[in-house]
């Protein structure tokens, strides 16, 4: 578990450290920030003192505190999953929009009846 | 025959080399306004569009047939169309019965007119479309939007130019057909089913194609 404990622990700082840079660069927003950097902190709390996760667990009804923090991952994973989804939805839409546009403000008239010939 | 209707023919296309010389060698003897939409074909179909009298539109990225269709909806509407005729480039629809879709625009009955290949002619439909996938897509049709006609995924069409200025055709892909057809009982519109000829070649959906149309159309609406 020591060891398991260090690389958890280094890849946090890494986390954190790589959400920080973020931040400062304004690639993400301060909200964004939060959520990400309390989740960071969630899982060290959980590797660390997961006899905590197991108090927090019981107030929700769940014995174990692993099995509460799977819960919460699947929630928190499917949740990023959709959000992802309709980024690209916006994204594809975007993409077809300027394809569009350009489409139409280079249009190539070759018919008979166009004074522009 | 076009009756000073502006009447525009929009074909998308997308690495039709082998089929767009004979539907443009057809279609342009008989209409003025054709507008063929360019999918990013990387094979020759844009030089070959180029030697004809219609108006070629270039989608610098593959957007797919339903962003095509758009695209030349926008470029009709933006020309002053008072009829849009949507047609294919692999030559599966004769040129010959665009009239009989457009014909009862032009009386004034109809806002929009479908070519149906269940009616009087008969189309030589593969087994599998009749009696699989066509079920399935009336279903599908059926559930998720309450429409019913007899051609579930008609894509030989033509609409006036306040029905394409409602409808909106929002699925880049395949699944414009479904669309289309919701949005003209959403709206209301006056429809129409005709007869139509279809020439299977290489047309169409498979089973995996009708499964990809089904899937955008449950994200779209989750999506949106």
């Amino acid at each position: 578990m020591t060891i398991l404990k260090i690389i958890i622990t280094i890849f946090l700082v890494f986390a954190v450290l790589n959400l920080i840079k973020q931040l400062k660069k304004s690639r993400i927003s301060r909200a964004g920030f939060l959520f990400w950097f309390l989740i960071w902190v969630a899982v060290g709390i959980v590797f660390w003192r997961p006899e905590l996760a197991t108090q927090i667990a019981n107030q929700f009804g769940i014995g174990r505190g692993a099995d509460f923090v799977i819960y919460i991952s699947i929630i928190v994973i499917f949740y990023q999953i959709f959000r992802i989804y309709s980024r690209i939805e916006k994204i594809d839409t975007n993409i077809t929009k300027i394809t569009r546009k350009i489409a139409i403000n280079n249009a190539q008239d070759k018919r008979e009846n166009n004074i522009n010939n | 025959m076009e009756n000073n209707k502006k009447i525009f023919i929009i074909i998308p296309a997308w690495n039709e080399e082998k089929n767009i010389s004979s539907v443009l060698d057809e279609l342009t003897t008989q209409y003025e306004n054709i507008v063929v939409i360019n999918d990013s074909s990387t094979d020759k179909t844009s030089e070959i569009v180029k030697k004809y009298p219609v108006v070629l539109l270039e989608h610098i990225i593959n957007r797919d047939q339903g962003a095509s269709l758009q695209t030349g909806n926008d470029y009709a509407l933006k020309n002053g169309a008072d009829i849009i005729v949507h047609f294919d480039a692999d030559g599966q629809f004769l040129v010959n019965e665009i009239k009989d879709l457009i014909n009862p625009i032009m009386n004034g009955d109809y806002d929009i007119v479908f070519g149906s290949r269940f009616m009087e002619k008969q189309s030589e439909i593969p087994w599998s479309k009749k009696n699989i996938i066509f079920p399935l897509a009336r279903i599908v049709n059926k559930i998720m939007f309450g429409i019913k006609t007899t051609d579930p995924q008609s894509g030989f069409r033509a609409m006036t130019r306040e029905s394409a200025e409602k409808i909106k055709i929002e699925h880049d892909r395949k699944a414009h057909c479904s669309e289309i057809l919701h949005k003209a009982f959403k709206y209301k519109l006056k429809i129409k089913e005709v007869p139509m000829t279809v020439i299977y070649n290489r047309f169409g959906q498979n089973f995996s194609g009708g499964i990809t149309i089904v899937k955008d159309l449950i994200i779209k609406k989750i999506f949106r």
